[in-house]
């Protein structure tokens, strides 16, 4: 980390670079428009050497890695719109897709009716990365192991999508593509995420399998969102991570546990589903048994702790 | 007043803790030109070509330097400089930078210096390296008879080494009532300290002397080494600088290519040159540790009792040896093999191997926890394979207080301690009593609940070679020199300390100065666990030569006979009466400077111990683990400073636990490459997967040195991996799992929870 030890950098080197894999700062456009059409408009015409920027945990440490060079950087988070909390009258909410973590932590009101997706998001990283990472960047990064992603699936949340052909809206699950890559199209921006208002009885939990405590890559990561009536589940959605190379929704958990009163048998069933549902890679965080015995493990884990949570509202 | 065991505050925490500290990364001359290496992407090839043209004509570039022009300029390579006393030993010796073939991802073939960093990296990715690919080999137990990597190493073998009485440890185990066998993996770990290797190098040609700046752990084995074997000229020819070090372990007291080849390139360029490795390089070219692979086997009696121990021991030396690896597995390991047990006779057969990984070296206890986890390992095994509760087979087998001192099997003689009271403290702050109600309490939330314990025992070592001085300044200042060099102990609180204590000179007047070649007299640095007491101890002496030599020049000055002077707090006075003569004003006056020396003259060797116990609580159907509480009972002799000595342990602790729970260096198996080379990936425990380690101690004197301590650096570590996987172990052996090993991952526990592995057939052990 050479600039921020010696006193005595030569001009050229003011910018910063890395050995390993050279990239050089002043190579580099950066942009940061206060409206979303500018923001489109500079990010379309750059073509596919731009990035958008929002926390940059995931985009800065790809370009010091050396896996990303982008030409220009358009980062977003001047734009009001992309990093507004909104709570509608009817209970919904509006989360600006560079909300940081820690910005939506601080909401008074959203980790009350939307816990699991709070939890979820918050599971991203360190206190300090927790600072800059947002659930968009999460999304769009595309990775399958995304914290936020089984819990915004599991919430059956709506993305609004901004590109040079104007808006649209697409589920979460359906923004992955595979590893790294995502279905927007060219231009595209990822601009907020809307969670419909939810009944009483209606809560939701985020559970994590990790190697370690924080900092490392989920091995399954499992959303469960659900609507209890006098002690039957009436409607469940479940998000499952890391198994496969999207997050995926998994319907025949969720139709498990609906009408059960989330008694083992529908457990079990539910958990054999989630597990039948991985198609995990074999890489060194964890063996498919592995990851696919803990999917359902998790999906148990998960739908307890959220049952007791909806019990609660 | 003295100060001797009472935690004080540390001399260098302001500095340290505002980082204002001096690093070598912070201080390189702002006209340095900047070193980077091309590093092989094998793990072993045959290097057809080197096209360095383009890198040479690219912007800022000032050398591009190989294997050749290291040749050309008649530089050496680097030799392994210890042996194997009675045994033989291939040394292949080690090129600065690759020469006809690369042994190891990440061995540096190519050395770009360039007048920025940016421009110097740049000029690297123009370097065409053709490689013409070999098989490899990196795993330790594939390492005999496998990818031959040194003509001259058959099967890979380095060295084949034991020690012990094979006949007597052979009939022990022909006679023994009961035999345990284990197979032991103990892993490869890297040592990850906080402040990276980095050097920057200076040549003065008016003078013919090259300066370098470079974290270490004493400045004149890498100097000697530098000088005799790879620049050829005098080591007084080569000043040796070092700043504060960020962490050390081991890893910093051997040279490296980088030394060599930052001091190279600048007599080259005529400009200084700096290279500060990245955390990638890290991993990739700093010496790693561990990594054995052991069958050991324990003879006992029907009441337990120890008959005799023998280990067979595979250990990875990496591509090349480096400079005290030939040591650690087997004089090191050996060494304290037996513990704090009456182990009759014991047998260790060693063999070193070559593979296409990082060269292994010291690291935190070098040998000793290997040897001891095995020990430790083996005897809960055998507690279970018997019945006997695991601690009472321990203190069944505890070297007794009455049969001290005591001969061990491997030779050493423990002086001082009391090995049962240890264990009964242990047992009583763990509430070994209370275990098994937890246990149950731990069952109903569905979680396996395990208690582990282990000992520890150390024999502090080092190189004893040391000459310090100790120097009353006029300006007021007692100035005391050590090669034992500080990475962030705080040496320097505790040297203030004794010297305070024994010649009444506030702590705030005494400055221990270290790191710098020209001014430090030439000693063996810091290593063995025993920088207070060799460096302690000879300071003590330097200034008690002082004080002799003050005596004679205040008898002059006041005009009294020496005899008559007493001194006392900073001060000679004349017996009975109040005529005082200041040692500072004295140093004023003194025609040369007031100075003492002495060397070394003692014992080394102490034998710090203690008593680990933890407990585990697994969660069955994710394999996580949770240490849930973790104690040391520890006697490190006299305490000088006991906070100090009490974050030696911890931090030695979370050494052996990270081990044991999370650290490995992995590489593919088939390309040979390091796939652990971030912290994403090589996870070092976190502070929140740290329990709360709870540090009592008991102390029993040592007459082995005057200060009556034993040492304290190396000690947790040797204790917590075997302590942390007995507890594991203890958890899962209700389920049939007998042994695991380290890192216990989630995975590899709940592996272990879904198949126990078939029972270890000890016939053929
Ligand atoms: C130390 C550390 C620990 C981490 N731990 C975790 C963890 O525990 N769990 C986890 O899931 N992740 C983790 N991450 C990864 C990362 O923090 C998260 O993926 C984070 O949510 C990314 O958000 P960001 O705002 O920083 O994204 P950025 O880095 O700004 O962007 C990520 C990618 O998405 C694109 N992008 C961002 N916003 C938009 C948008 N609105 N529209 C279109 N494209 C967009 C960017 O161009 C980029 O390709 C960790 C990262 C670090 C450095």
């Amino acid at each position: 980390m050479q600039w921020s030890a010696p006193r005595n950098d030569g001009p050229s080197q003011a910018a910063g670079n890395t050995t390993g894999n050279t990239f050089i700062m002043s190579d580099i456009q950066y942009v940061a428009p206060r409206t979303l059409d500018e923001a489109i408009g500079a990010y379309a015409a750059a073509g596919s050497a731009a990035r958008i920027l929002a926390g940059g945990t995931d985009l800065l440490v790809q370009m010091r890695s050396g896996a990303v060079k982008p030409g220009l950087i358009v980062d977003i988070k001047k734009i009001g719109e992309m990093t507004a909390i909104e709570e509608t009258k009817d209970g919904g909410f509006r989360v600006g897709a560079a909300v940081s973590g820690m910005a939506l932590h601080d909401h008074p009101r959203f980790g009350k009716v939307w816990p699991g997706v709070l939890e979820a998001i918050n599971l991203i990283g360190s206190k300090q990365v927790q600072g800059r990472a947002s659930a968009g960047g999460n999304l769009c990064n595309a990775s399958p192991a995304g914290d936020s992603v089984p819990a915004l699936v599991a919430a059956g949340a709506v993305v609004t999508v901004a590109g040079p052909q104007g808006r649209r809206e697409l589920k979460v699950e359906e923004v992955p593509a595979g590893p790294g890559r995502t279905n927007l199209k060219p231009g595209e921006i990822v601009v907020a995420f809307t969670l419909l208002p939810r009944p009483k009885g209606a809560s939701d939990a985020y559970l994590r399998m990790i190697p370690r405590t924080e900092m490392d890559i989920a091995v399954v990561g499992c959303g469960v969102n659900l609507t209890m009536k006098g002690g039957v589940c009436t409607d469940a959605r479940v998000g499952l991570g890391a198994v496969a190379p999207t997050v995926l929704l998994v319907e025949a958990a969720a139709k498990a546990l609906i009408g059960s009163k989330l008694d083992e048998k529908a457990l079990e069933a539910a958990a054999r589903a989630c597990s039948a549902a991985c198609r995990p890679i074999d890489d060194k965080r964890g063996t498919i048994v592995y990851r696919t015995k803990v999917a359902g493990v998790l999906l148990r884990r998960a739908t307890a702790i959220a049952a007791k949570r909806a019990q609660e509202r | 007043m003295t100060t001797i065991g009472t935690s004080i505050a540390r001399l260098d925490e302001r500095k340290l803790l505002t980082g204002s500290g001096r690093f070598t990364a912070d201080v390189w001359p702002a006209n340095a030109a900047h070193a980077v290496f091309v590093r092989s992407p094998h793990a072993h090839a045959r290097i057809v070509s080197i096209d360095i043209d383009a890198a040479r004509r690219a912007p800022g570039v000032r050398a591009v330097l190989t294997a050749a022009d290291a040749k050309a300029d008649g530089l050496g390579e680097l030799i392994c400089p210890t042996s194997l006393p009675g045994h033989a030993l291939v040394d292949p010796h080690r090129s600065i930078l690759a020469d006809n073939n690369v042994r190891f991802t990440g061995e540096a073939v190519a050395c770009i210096v360039a007048d920025t960093l940016a421009q110097a990296a740049d000029a690297a990715e123009l370097i065409v390296v053709d490689y013409q690919p070999l098989a490899s080999v990196t795993d330790t137990g594939r390492a005999v008879g496998g990818a031959q990597i040194w003509p001259q190493a058959q099967d890979n073998i380095s060295f084949e080494w034991s020690t012990g009485d094979l006949a007597a440890t052979e009939q022990a185990f022909a006679e023994a009532a009961r035999v345990v066998s284990l197979d032991i993996v103990n892993n490869r770990v890297a040592v990850a300290p906080i402040e990276m290797r980095c050097a920057w190098g200076r040549y003065d040609a008016s003078e013919d002397r090259y300066l370098l700046h470079t974290p270490s752990q004493g400045v004149f084995f890498i100097r000697d080494c530098l000088a005799e074997q790879v620049f050829h000229v005098a080591p007084e020819r080569i000043d040796v600088v070092t700043g504060d070090v960020g962490g050390a372990f081991g890893m910093k007291i051997v040279p490296y290519p980088e030394h060599a080849c930052v001091l190279w390139a600048a007599k080259v360029t005529g400009r200084p040159v700096v290279w500060i490795s990245e955390r990638g390089e890290s991993f990739l070219t700093d010496t790693h540790a561990r990594d054995h692979v052991t069958r050991a086997s324990l003879a006992l009696d029907t009441k337990g009792r120890i008959l005799a121990l023998k280990h067979d021991v595979i250990a990875n030396l990496g591509a090349y040896l480096s400079a005290v690896s030939p040591t650690v597995p087997t004089l090191g390991y050996a060494k304290m093999a037996p513990s704090v047990y009456a182990v009759p006779v014991m047998h260790v057969r060693v063999r070193g191997v070559f593979t296409n990984t990082a060269p292994t070296d010291a690291y935190r206890g070098a040998g000793k926890p290997e040897a001891l986890f095995v020990l430790e390992r083996l005897i809960d095994t055998a507690a279970r394979d018997m019945g006997i509760d695991p601690a009472q087979l321990r203190r069944r087998n505890l070297i007794g207080a009455k049969m001290l001192p005591y001969k061990t099997a491997a030779g050493q003689t423990y002086d001082a301690g009391d090995f049962a009271a240890a264990l009964n403290e242990a047992l009583k702050l763990g509430d070994k009593l209370g275990f098994e109600k937890r246990r149950k309490r731990s069952a109903k939330a569905g979680r396996l609940r395990g208690l582990g314990c282990s000992f520890y025992i150390h024999g502090t070592g080092g190189d004893p070679d040391e000459t310090s001085k100790v120097v009353a300044e006029s300006s007021g200042v007692l100035a005391a020199y050590t090669s034992r060099q500080d990475s962030g102990q705080g040496h320097r609180t505790v040297y203030a300390q004794i010297l305070a204590d024994r010649f009444g000179i506030p702590i705030d007047r005494i400055d221990v100065r270290q790191g710098d070649s020209r001014t430090v007299l030439p000693g063996g640095g810091t290593g063995g666990s025993s920088s207070l007491i060799i460096g302690g101890v000879a300071m003590i002496a330097a200034g008690a030569a002082m004080i002799e030599k003050a005596r004679e020049l205040a008898a002059r000055e006041l005009e009294v006979a020496a005899p008559d002077l007493e001194y006392r707090d900073g001060a000679f006075v004349v017996k009975g009466t109040d005529v005082r003569l200041d040692l500072f004003e004295l140093a004023a006056r003194a025609p040369q400077p007031l100075e003492g020396l002495a060397k070394f003259a003692e014992n080394n060797a102490s034998y710090p111990y203690g008593c680990q116990i933890a407990e585990v609580e697994i969660d069955p159907e994710t394999g996580a683990v949770e240490i849930v509480s973790y104690l040391s009972v520890d006697d490190l002799g006299q305490l000088i400073h006991p906070a100090m000595a009490t974050a030696q342990l911890v931090g030695g602790i979370v050494q052996g636990l990270g081990q044991a729970l999370y650290e490995h260096v992995r590489y593919d198996p088939d390309s040979g490459q390091l796939t652990t080379a971030s912290f994403m990936d090589y996870t070092l425990p976190h502070a929140d997967d740290v329990p709360s380690i709870n540090v009592a101690f008991i102390g029993t004197a040592t007459k082995n040195n005057s200060l009556g301590v034993k040492g304290a650096g190396e000690c947790g570590t040797m204790g917590a991996a075997p302590t942390v996987i007995n507890a594991v172990v203890d958890a899962l052996a209700a389920h049939g799992v007998r042994h695991l090993d380290m890192p216990a991952t989630p995975e590899k526990i709940w592996q272990a929870l879904q198949k126990p592995p078939p029972a270890f057939d000890a016939d053929k052990a």
